[in-house]
């Protein structure tokens, strides 16, 4: 028999009437057997069983469960109480709302991109793979060749399987761009971006096609011309299949009988990337895969159950060592490169979303103390009734509960409020933060009610307690006697305590949003040593596929060029493999054999892929020597450069070579010096570059047009002229490079933004607390002030009495608050450009601003103040 | 004081009903019929009282109750010492033994 049963078993009511109705015939049985009339004997038995009505009442008072009991008394207490003071009701809501509902969000995107598994099967024996040259080139990794990712799935003996992908943009279903049979008078085409496969990628990933079904063994070999199997996204079913179940086995449309739809994968489904909308399996037997120099594919692998990533990447070197030796010429120098797959998709935003969970619990414990303080004040105003309840035999613990039960009440309130506005705004965060992996996932789900109720249990907890241990901490004579008639000392240190931490924690928060947005606006402030201003950039399909045939890849991309060049309003044209100024790193170790440089000098330096007229459109200035032409193979460098490997010389007319030691070497003279430029990112310091004037550069590339105009008028024309001269491609990301810079840059952006939304909020807390705190000494210094105008002070000495106490807090908390800044600059100075973490301009700003605003918060009660009518407050008396 | 009297007065009903249940199963009315009975009716338990502590004595385990039918044939609710409650019978036992010892000595002396 467990004694818990026992505690909460109730008995039915019925169950109790039926025992009492027993006991009363048993009763009326005794005196009828007596000899008594039965109606006599009914009427002395319920005489004398006294009021059946008051015994169950009895029994259900044995029955209560008392905490449960005092509970709900409790928190009915604090409902009527909160009810009657609104107003304190409502600030304190509408200040959780804010604290629990910014908590809320930010804690949902980093609960999406974080802390949950990717949503694969056993994610967490996922692995991403790449190639590492160590010798050729120290930590850069590079992609897998087919042959060799084969070699690695079929020797290894820890994986479960090991696939890979790489994308291109295309244009919409068709095999092959240049094929494409389209008029003129057809609408453009459509980009669509697509995915190809080695084979075993859903495998690896542990999912199946939402319909159809997955590559046969027969995709994944190579078959010549014949149509080939595609997998189609959720999204392209929609919008060009009409989701239509019949699509499965069927053509594409557009793509000439090439490609037949094999299944259509789920909604969710976003791997390797949110805009793959077809994934095609590549043949490892294809002639052109055959080549072990040529690497494409980034790999990923399914560990085994129970095998750590350390063992798998063991095993890994021990086969490609292997290979090494059966393959010394192409596999001699190939290392293996592993980490966990989730960690490669999330890294990018780990630190942005810390910075703004920091942010949003300083902004929560600052609602905290403001709470707290308010509490604290309605304590105050309220020892008098407490101090009566205790008078009447209320202990102590009951007031604690009472206070504690109201908080969380409060709380309570507050976190639904807080949920509601967190639903609307994480689905804000999502829409505004594309650039953050992952973030799509974010929904709304148990964890953040789990969150919530965490944060309301802990606020009732943190801004409760203090108060509610002060109040029942009263001295039930001391405040009976002074009988509201307030003293004149009314002191709060606790109070004016909880004032200077909020001030400490928003002046933290305020800097960290001044350094930020100090820092964003270096970006777009300092000269990036090249021209961004009336350039308009693009993209255009292409396939790597291409490739194979260079003179006429070479001829069809000068003939767009010379297209676009010839249009009105257009100066000069040019392309880059990346876009000028978004960040990008693409170390390369190169050497110079020929320039008498120490030969074990390690040359690193960033090399951009360029074509003719790069430097012209840009407007980097040419320092020495010539710029790239069409038919000039060579390397400019940046004066960095020279200045850091040629000590100064002039490097022209020497040669480097890219990638010394791997068989694509690539040898190429020096043709002359640019001035620096920060191509690499707006907000990365100036590195060593090299520019390769390549023959022909990646489908990926971006054309530059620089405009005698406004960029973004010259769009429409650019367009129409590469649907007349490309009317198989589809023209993309079509905008002026600053617009396309400020969307490289929307993640810091966003960061800055809402470091500053918290900062602003932080501080309008922080005005409420200090407002509620200065009229409160008003409120109970009435008295004293009215003695004090009516001896002769001057309004303006009544002002300044009520203003200095209230500024000396808030000075001692903005100090408090410059050094919780210099210690959590840490955080964030590697996020800043041009602005040292410890920035003057920024710290005194944000003090500035909270002396500003704690003035205008003190000022209306100060004025109020200072319209006290000395003889209505004596009279009151 | 009041609330002294009634503590002895309630902690001795406790013990009593203990006793009587202690005889083997039995309902409500029995209880009180069989206090009456051997007290020789100079003690009478109401109603109001025993109920409410049959069911805090069942609450606290020290009785267990059950459902089954009485001499005449009409069901009833009976209870049944625990053997947590025989162990709580031979302490009030022992405690109350102490206790009328200790009355029965003072009123002694005094006389």
């Amino acid at each position: 028999m467990s004694s818990w049963r026992q505690v909460f078993r109730k008995p039915a009511p019925a169950e109790l009437d039926r025992e009492l109705q027993f006991h009363i015939g048993e009763l009326i049985q005794e005196k009828v057997s007596r000899g008594m009339p039965p109606v006599q004997a009914r009427r002395e038995a319920r005489l004398e069983f006294g009021g059946a009505a008051s015994i169950r009442e009895e029994l259900n008072d044995v029955h209560r469960i008392p905490i449960l009991d005092a509970t709900l008394t409790h928190l009915r207490y604090a409902w009527r109480t909160l009810r009657a003071t609104p107003t304190f009701s409502l600030t304190v809501m509408v200040t959780l709302t804010l604290g629990i509902g910014a908590n809320t969000t930010v804690f949902s995107a980093i609960d999406a991109v974080l802390l949950r598994p990717l949503p694969y099967p056993n994610s967490d024996r996922l692995v991403l793979i790449e190639e590492i040259l160590p010798k050729v080139q120290a930590g850069l990794q590079q992609q897998i060749a087919p042959t060799r990712l084969e070699d690695w799935n079929r020797l290894n003996a820890t994986f479960e399987a090991i696939s890979g992908y790489y994308t291109e943009d295309t244009t919409d279903g068709t095999g092959d761009d240049s094929a494409a049979a389209v008029g003129e008078s057809d609408p453009p085409p459509m980009k669509i971006r697509r995915a190809y496969v080695a084979p075993r990628f859903l495998q690896v990933l542990g999912v199946s096609p939402a319909l159809g079904h997955d590559f046969r063994e027969t995709d994944t070999h190579f078959h010549g011309n014949a149509p080939r199997s595609v997998l189609i996204s959720d999204r392209y079913w929609h919008n060009h299949l009409h989701a239509d179940p019949g699509a499965i086995g069927k053509p594409l449309l557009h793509a000439n009988g090439s490609l037949i739809v094999i299944g259509v994968m789920s909604p969710g489904f976003t791997f390797p990337e949110e805009a793959v909308d077809l994934w095609y399996v590549d043949t490892p037997d294809a002639p052109w895969a055959q080549d072990r120099r040529y690497n494409w594919y980034t790999g990923i692998g399914r560990l085994k159950p129970g095998a750590t990533e350390a063992q798998a990447r063991a095993n890994l070197e021990l086969v490609q060592r292997n290979l090494a030796r059966q393959y010394p010429a192409t596999d001699a120098e190939v290392g293996v490169w592993m980490r966990a797959l989730k960690e490669t998709t999330v890294a990018s935003a780990r630190s942005s979303l810390w910075l703004l969970f920091g942010a949003v619990s300083l902004l929560l414990l600052v609602a905290c103390t403001n709470v707290s303080a308010l509490v604290l004040a309605r304590g105050m105003e309220r020892e008098r009734e407490f101090s009566l309840r205790i008078s009447l035999g209320a202990s102590r613990a009951t007031i604690l509960a009472q206070i504690l039960s109201e908080t969380l009440l409060l709380a309570v309130a507050g976190t639904i409020a807080g949920l509601a506005l967190a639903a609307g705004s994480s689905r804000v965060l999502a829409a505004m933060a594309k650039s953050v992996p992952r973030i799509g996932e974010i929904g709304f789900d148990w964890r953040m009610f789990v969150y919530s109720a965490v944060c309301a249990i802990t606020v009732a907890l943190v801004s409760g307690l203090f108060p509610a241990l002060r109040a029942s901490a009263a001295s039930p004579a001391g405040a009976l006697a002074r009988g509201g008639r307030t003293q004149v000392s009314s002191r709060r240190p606790a109070r004016w305590a909880m004032v200077s931490v909020q001030v400490a924690l928003t002046v933290c928060l305020l800097s960290g949003a001044g350094l930020l947005l100090r820092s964003f606006e270096s970006l777009w402030t300092i000269f990036p040593g090249f021209d961004a201003s009336r350039v308009l950039a693009f993209r255009v399909t292409g396939a790597y596929r291409e490739f194979g045939d260079v003179p006429k890849l070479r001829q069809s991309f000068f003939r767009t060029m010379d297209a676009l060049a010839s249009l009105p309003g257009v100066q000069t044209v040019t392309a880059s493999r990346t876009l000028p100024g978004a960040p990008s790193k693409f170390p390369i170790d190169l050497t110079s054999p020929d320039s008498g440089l120490d030969p074990a000098t390690r040359m690193t330096a960033d090399v951009r892929e360029v074509s003719d007229g790069y430097f012209s459109t840009m407007g980097i200035p040419i320092l020495a020597g010539t710029p790239c032409g069409r038919r000039t193979d060579g390397i400019l460098v940046n004066r960095t450069f020279v200045s850091t490997y040629f000590s100064g010389r002039d490097p022209a007319g020497h040669h480097l070579v890219i990638n010394a030691n791997s068989p694509d070497a690539l040898k190429a003279a020096i043709l002359g010096v640019v001035g620096d430029a920060r191509e690499f990112g707006l907000n990365s310091e100036i590195r060593p570059t090299a520019y390769w004037c390549a023959p022909v550069l990646d489908p990926g590339r971006y054309y530059l047009v620089r405009t005698a105009g406004d960029p973004a008028n010259l769009a429409s024309a650019v367009r129409q002229r590469m649907h007349t001269v490309e009317p198989g491609r589809a023209v993309y990301d079509l905008a002026p490079l600053k617009a396309h810079l400020s969307e490289a840059f929307a993640e810091v952006r966003l960061r800055t933004l809402l470091l500053s939304l918290f900062a602003a909020t932080a501080v309008s807390l922080a005005c409420v607390g200090l407002y509620g705190s200065m009229s409160y000494v008003v409120t109970t210094r009435r008295r004293e002030i009215g003695v004090r105008m009516a001896l002769g002070a001057g309004r303006k000495q009544i002002g300044l009495r009520i203003v200095a106490p209230g500024m000396a807090v808030t000075a001692a908390g903005a100090a408090v608050g410059l050094l919780l800044s210099e210690w959590s600059a840490r955080f964030i100075s590697g996020m800043l450009y041009n602005v040292r973490a410890n920035d003057p301009t920024s710290l005194s700003a944000a003090v500035a601003a909270m002396l500003l605003v704690a003035l205008l918060a003190s000022a209306v009660p100060a004025l109020r103040a200072t319209r006290i009518d000395p003889i209505e407050t004596l009279r009151e008396e | 004081m009041s609330t002294e009297k009634s503590d002895l007065l309630q902690g001795t009903l406790d013990m009593l009903i203990l006793k009587i249940v202690a005889l083997g199963p039995v309902h409500g009315y029995g209880i009180s019929l069989r206090i009456r009975q051997i007290s020789k009716d100079v003690l009478q338990v109401q109603q109001g009282s025993l109920y409410p502590a049959l069911h805090r004595l069942e609450k606290r385990g020290w009785l267990e109750a059950e459902w089954g039918e009485s001499d005449n044939g009409r069901e009833a609710k009976f209870y049944r010492l625990s053997a947590k409650g025989r162990k709580q019978l031979a302490a009030e036992h022992s405690n109350w033994d102490r206790l009328s010892e200790a009355v029965h000595l003072v009123m002694q002396t005094a006389q």
